[in-house]
């Protein structure tokens, strides 16, 4: 569960989030849908922890992490709110193969070599990249990446999930081939998540829930019906 | 076309005549010989050690502040960013009387040192500090361009992943960013190689103790023209080395890191 209160956040003198609150419940498939520059990927990268909000409070799991707690100011590590992220050109390490991309997460949390291997074969056979284990991210189509930037996200076993525009730079082929398997992965792993897209439509496939965003605030939500 | 090649073939012949005049009394004889001359030796020696452990202490330092520039902001930045690239295009001899005046027994800090038992002037340190001073800024600059080049969207998907934001910078910012600090690494090496006005105001010229190739060559210039020839050859040879190993890190397309989108 993500629950957003009365969040704030500037750049200089332009306001990014205006009082946005927001509420994802557990296991839910939440769209977060807006033009571009109404606030969506910072939303994400608040509860990420990448970017500190000037005002409000973020909880995960009903645990702040991001707020005040009496006189204390808390803010807890990106790599401790256990967070999957696929950013919108995938971000996949350039300098790792799909391999390594995957198990960054895994060794940097001190597993042991062996289940760090074993994890990492069991996804790159669930996202069907295995033949691809040992080729570099430049090396693959733009579906590939984005299986692998998956993996990498679902490596850590995440409590949330935050895609940003996952698809937006595949063609619509593949688009929709994967969004049917993402749907079926989200679905089998019971994750929370937020899909951000500018397209409406894209949003009514795949959500539970939709959020539309404009200017720095959520419009209006409501189910997909 | 006429207008375009003459002055290019020109350009090129005059730039081409000195340093293939360094060669044209040279063979392998005259070579051999000079490499068992000890002054020869030492001042390549010394050349060598001083101009690598100038590098090391380049990049201790100037790789720490690159980071540091390239990724932070702080009041007074552009100043102090400013201030470390004056030894860059300072005349070599004023950087020299420079560091005498903070550093000699009678400089700024001279009492404080003298007190420690450190003597500068006529030592190796002297001229390891020289080299500093003027060569150091090409890490500098060249390691801040490369953090600031490397996508900030890669160390926001590695800080998610990794709980030590040290273990980031050595996992992906460093790798990324490699190609421009081991670029900016071999300027300041070839640049303490040739460095000579500084060296010889502040530490001196004893030969085996601070006389670096440059130094040498124009001291051995009257009394033994044949070593300074030779050692003037060598540094030819090695310039030319460090640029082409500069040009193929700087066009740094190693595995296509950055072909991908």
């Amino acid at each position: 569960m993500i629950r957003l209160s009365m969040i704030r956040k500037s750049y200089g003198d332009k306001e990014v989030l205006k009082d946005l609150t927001l509420e994802v419940r557990k296991c839910e498939l939440l769209c977060l849908v807006g033009p571009n520059g109404s606030g969506k990927t910072t939303t994400l990268n608040v509860i990420a922890g990448l970017c500190r909000p000037d005002e409000g409070s973020v909880f995960i799991n009903d645990v702040l992490v991001d707020g005040t707690k009496g006189n204390r100011l808390v803010h807890v590590n990106p790599a401790e709110r256990n967070v999957g992220y696929v950013f919108q050109d995938y971000a996949l390490f350039p300098h790792m193969t799909v391999s390594e991309n995957i198990s960054y997460g895994l060794k940097a949390r001190h597993l042991q070599e062996q289940e760090v291997k074993e994890r990492t074969r069991k996804l790159l056979e669930f996202m069907e990249i295995t033949d691809h284990s040992e080729h570099y991210p430049h090396q693959l189509s733009g579906g590939q990446k984005q299986r692998t930037a998956l993996a990498r996200a679902l490596a850590i076993e995440p409590q949330i999930l935050l895609l940003d525009e996952p698809f937006a730079a595949l063609d619509l082929k593949t688009r929709e081939s994967l969004r049917v398997e993402l749907k079926r992965i989200l679905e089998t792993l019971g994750v929370t998540s937020i899909y951000v897209t500018h397209e409406l439509a894209e949003a009514y496939m795949i959500s539970d829930r939709i959020a539309v965003m404009e200017h720095g605030k959520i419009e209006q939500t409501g189910s997909r019906d | 076309m006429f207008l375009l090649w003459t002055p290019a073939l020109l350009f090129l012949l005059f730039i081409i005549m000195p340093l293939a005049a360094v060669f044209y009394n040279l063979d392998a004889t005259k070579l051999v010989h000079e490499l068992q001359n000890p002054e020869v030796t030492d001042a390549l020696g010394l050349g060598l050690v001083t101009s690598s452990l100038t590098s090391f202490l380049s990049f201790l330092f100037g790789v720490p502040t690159a980071y540091l520039l390239a990724t932070r902001n702080f009041i007074g930045k552009s100043f102090f960013d400013a201030v470390l690239d004056v030894p860059m295009i300072l005349p070599p001899a004023v950087a020299g009387l420079a560091l005498l005046l903070a550093f000699a027994p009678k400089g700024l800090l001279g009492p404080e040192l003298r007190q420690l038992g450190i003597i500068l002037p006529g030592s190796t340190l002297a001229v390891i500090l020289s080299q500093f001073f003027v060569a150091s800024p090409f890490v500098l600059r060249s390691s801040k361009a490369a953090f600031e080049n490397v996508d900030k969207k890669l160390i926001d998907a590695a800080r998610l992943l990794n709980p030590s934001r040290f273990r980031v910078f050595f996992t992906v910012t460093l790798p990324l960013a490699i190609n421009g600090v081991l670029a900016g690494l071999l300027m300041t090496w070839a640049r303490a190689m040739g460095e000579f006005g500084a060296t010889l105001m502040f530490a001196g010229n004893l030969p085996g103790i601070t006389q670096t190739m440059p130094l040498a060559i124009y001291m051995l210039m009257a009394e033994d023209p044949l070593a300074s020839n030779v050692l003037s050859a060598i540094l030819v040879v090695s310039s030319f080395a460090i640029l082409m190993m500069f040009r193929s890190l700087a066009s740094g397309k190693r595995r296509g890191y950055y072909d991908q989108a």
